[in-house]
């Protein structure tokens, strides 16, 4: 990969990537073998981006593609529930300076690894058109799926934070 | 009041250096060492198969009163048991420590040539270990007897056109066995190596 095409085309759209991966994964060791993997599918599928959407949403795609692909792949290895994590797993999660931001990222990945992928595309304030395309569901059902989501996640979060 | 989950994302990220893209080294790390170990695996088990079947057919000789011919088996299967052994060990002897191109180069070259050690040697040693067995199983019996008697260049046609057969059988079901064991694994080395040289060019 050319340190150009990373710099232009990946670093620019880095936060998109790490915020994704920091979603399906539960160590930093697992976070950037999914990060490397990302920017290495994103380089590699290059030539299929037609220009039709835009760069960002191709590289959305990409991101969701990769992490659930890596996460199906590590469930064959182990399956550990998030829920069971213990406590040094725990530890490793709080990632982000934000106490608040790391409680809201335990709850996400307590949902369904699509769940997880719709919300953290509502979050980064996708249309619901541009969430359907990238997770590739009904855009009739996305609002519906989005409220259902929020509840759950304030269910989950309810009283840990103010 | 509580705040709702866009406003704890959106403050959560406004100040967080932790968005900072990770640097990328070595990229296929990982791919290269779990494909590698995947590989060494299955070399491992499919190897350590050679040993019930060595007392199979040990077992099976001995049943039919074969005893000499169930011996030979047995040593002919463990030799091949320790050979590939030696084989694998080699393998072990790879170092990762440098790059993991070198590395996958490396070990993509181990496997052409005991791929090609493997054929030559199937190719020599499965019709003469055949016909080592063929003499053991049918010595003494009438049908050796006659064989015996035929004229010489018709003997030889015989044990030629039997040692040809078994060559081809022996190589052909190696490639096979290789392809259906192995194939995906070489595939992917060779699919990582084309990546890593595209890679360096750019």
């Amino acid at each position: 990969m050319s340190s150009d095409f990373y710099i232009t085309s990946i670093v620019p759209y880095s936060p998109i990537i790490i915020k994704i991966c920091r979603a399906y994964t539960n160590s930093q060791e697992d976070y950037e073998d999914y990060y490397q993997e990302v920017c290495l599918q994103i380089w590699k599928s290059r030539d299929n981006f037609k220009g039709n959407s835009q760069w960002s949403t191709w590289i959305y795609r990409i991101s969701l593609n990769v992490c659930l692909t890596l996460l199906k792949k590590n469930k064959k290895i182990k399956d550990i529930p998030t829920e069971n994590l213990s406590a040094e797993k725990a530890e490793e999660n709080h990632f982000f300076t934000d106490e608040a931001l790391n409680l809201l990222y335990e709850a996400i990945k307590k949902l369904t690894e699509v769940d997880r992928a719709v919300i953290l595309l509502y979050l980064e304030e996708k249309s619901y058109k541009e969430i359907a395309e990238i997770t590739g569901t009904s855009p009739n059902n996305i609002g519906v799926r989005i409220t259902r989501i929020k509840s759950r996640l304030k269910k989950l979060l309810d009283g840990k934070i103010n | 009041m509580e705040k709702s989950i866009e406003q704890i994302w959106n403050n959560g990220f406004l100040r967080d250096d932790k968005l900072l893209a990770p640097k990328i080294n070595n990229l296929y790390n990982k791919k290269s060492q779990l494909l590698i170990e995947k590989l060494k695996y299955t070399y491992t088990v499919d190897n350590k198969s050679i040993l019930p079947l060595a007392v199979l057919f040990f077992a099976i000789s001995v049943f039919f009163e074969h005893y000499l011919l169930g011996i030979y088996l047995i040593i002919l299967m463990l030799t091949l048991f320790f050979m590939n052994r030696k084989k694998l060990s080699d393998l072990e002897k790879i170092s990762i420590l440098g790059s993991n191109y070198e590395y996958l180069l490396e070990y993509r070259k181990m496997l052409e040539s005991m791929n090609s050690f493997y054929t030559k040697l199937l190719a020599l040693g499965v019709p003469i270990a055949g016909m080592i067995g063929y003499y053991l199983y049918f010595r003494n019996t009438p049908m050796f007897e006659d064989f015996l008697l035929l004229d010489l260049w018709f003997k030889l046609s015989i044990i030629l056109g039997v040692a040809i057969l078994l060559s081809s059988i022996g190589v052909g079901a190696y490639k096979i066995t290789s392809y259906i064991i192995y194939g995906k694994f070489l595939k992917k080395i060779n699919e990582i190596i084309a990546d890593m040289q595209e890679l360096r060019k750019e």
